[in-house]
């Protein structure tokens, strides 16, 4: 920090006193190194229901799995070591965990290896982990409850008030409480149908969702709710199809709670909550962009976007 | 020419829509263009050149600040990195996929002004090429030095070329 502080200062004294812009500054961006209060209460939540086990979540720590340790949270910064390094000498890390490897015993939809990256416009990708076991997890925080959406595996969850899960925003989940116009309940969706295509889900026998009186360029509109943004993530959680997606990203410019995920099929799907968009959009409307070679057939070769307008 | 034709209502059908609409690039990586197939070098080539002449002629606006304010990098970005790019769990200033995804334009008032003239409020969709908008449409991008042409205006630079 040190070091980059005094970068800025002499590039504040370049941008302006040499180029005569006093109005100017140098400013770092993506500079978002996780929290580590909020990394543990990330995982406290994962862990307590039953996202990740105590072992995944100490492995994402770089922590050495120690299935009958207590399970300990410490800083990790995802911008500096791949393999899980701590990022400076006060984490609460054990001796060794510097060299941890790629934990074995979880499964990662990028290259086996636990990753959440951030980049320099502070977009995060954040690598898929299904779970393998029920985990248990005692904690001593007490929450205020809240729902969370994951855009992973579009599980919503809704811890009552009071419940041990840590009262923190999830890494890579959305809390919708965030959001403009948060749901007060959702409920995880479920369906005993094998995984398949976004267009299967979204357009059954080919008939497009919404409504349009234009052309396939122009977006269809689905009907009004009160709560614009659940509705478009329960569609969002129906368009995975029992899919996981290869890839997920936030970027910056849609948080909080946008996001791009990357299906299996091929299929980009895009949640940009209500109010983030220009005022050619309503601010009450959430949408969704389905960008994929099934969808897009199904539409005129176009991307398909829906509306989600608020009531 | 029928494929000049074509994407001059592809290009139409575009700005009537963004006029009141926020969309993502990947919007003017789709549609269909005879001659000019889908997801391919082409076509990417053809949506970077829409998506700079209209910036550039202040017909579109980014939404989002990143590169809203930083229109060089924005147009370094989407020439270097493909729409159709399907990369996997790399960092997001690796993958084209999602910025042309994530990334929207918006019309500014100048393109409202250009849709309303020619194209006045009605609820019934016409889906014909109006010649008069295409003619004022060129005319637009001749005067901000970025002209119509079937010539790669900001060539792409697939990542495969050593370009990235």
């Amino acid at each position: 920090m040190p070091l980059k502080a005094w970068i800025k200062s002499a590039l504040d004294h370049v941008v302006q006193a040499c180029l005569s812009e006093p109005d100017l500054e140098f400013v770092w961006v993506g500079d978002d190194a996780v929290d580590p209060l909020q990394q543990a209460q990330t995982l406290n939540i994962l862990v307590g229901a039953g996202i990740k086990t105590i072992a995944e979540a100490r492995a994402e720590l770089g922590l050495a799995p120690e299935g009958k340790a207590a399970p300990r949270f410490g800083k990790y910064n995802p911008n500096h070591d791949e393999r899980g390094r701590f990022a400076t000498a006060n984490d609460a890390v054990e001796p060794g965990a510097a060299d941890a490897k790629a934990p074995k015993n979880v499964q990662f939809a990028v290259n086996d290896t636990a990753r959440t990256k951030s980049d320099a416009s502070g977009a995060a990708i954040v690598a898929a982990g299904p779970t393998e076991e029920e985990p248990k997890l005692d904690s001593e925080d007490e929450s205020e409850g809240g729902t969370y959406f994951d855009p992973q595996t579009a599980r919503m969850i809704t811890f009552p008030p009071g419940s041990a899960i840590g009262a923190g925003r999830a890494s890579g989940w959305i809390n919708l409480r965030d959001l403009p116009q948060g749901p007060t309940f959702l409920s995880a969706p479920e369906s005993d149908e094998p995984p398949g295509t976004v267009a299967e889900a979204v357009a059954p026998n080919g008939v497009l969702p919404g409504a349009s009186d234009r052309g396939p360029e122009s977006p269809r509109t689905m009907p009004a709710s009160d709560d614009p943004n659940r509705a478009a993530l329960d569609f969002v959680a129906k368009a995975y199809n029992g899919e996981t997606p290869v890839s997920v990203s936030t970027p910056e410019s849609l948080s909080p709670g946008g996001f791009v995920a990357l299906l299996p099929d091929g299929t980009y799907i895009t949640f940009r909550p209500a109010g983030q968009a220009s005022s050619r959009t309503s601010a009450t409307t959430a949408t969704v962009e389905l960008n994929g070679p099934g969808i897009n057939a199904l539409n005129g070769s176009e991307q398909l976007k829906l509306k989600f307008p608020g009531k | 020419m029928q494929t000049q034709h074509t994407v001059d209502l592809w290009a139409q059908q575009r700005l009537v829509v963004l006029a009141s609409e926020d969309m993502s690039l990947a919007y003017w990586s789709g549609g269909i263009i005879d001659d000019v197939p889908g997801y391919s070098s082409q076509r990417w080539q053809l949506a970077v050149d829409m998506i700079y002449r209209c910036v550039v002629s202040g017909l579109l606006e980014l939404t989002y600040p990143t590169y809203r304010d930083d229109h060089d990098a924005f147009f370094q970005a989407i020439r270097t990195r493909s729409p159709f790019d399907q990369s996997k769990g790399v960092q997001f200033d690796e993958s084209g996929g999602v910025l042309w995804n994530w990334e929207q334009l918006f019309g500014t008032d100048k393109l409202v002004a250009l849709v309303g003239k020619h194209f006045p409020k009605t609820d019934e969709y016409d889906p014909n090429l109006n010649p008069a908008f295409v003619q004022e449409l060129r005319e637009i991008f001749s005067a901000a030095g970025v002209p119509w042409s079937d010539a790669p205006l900001l060539p792409v630079m697939p990542a495969s070329a050593g370009a990235a």
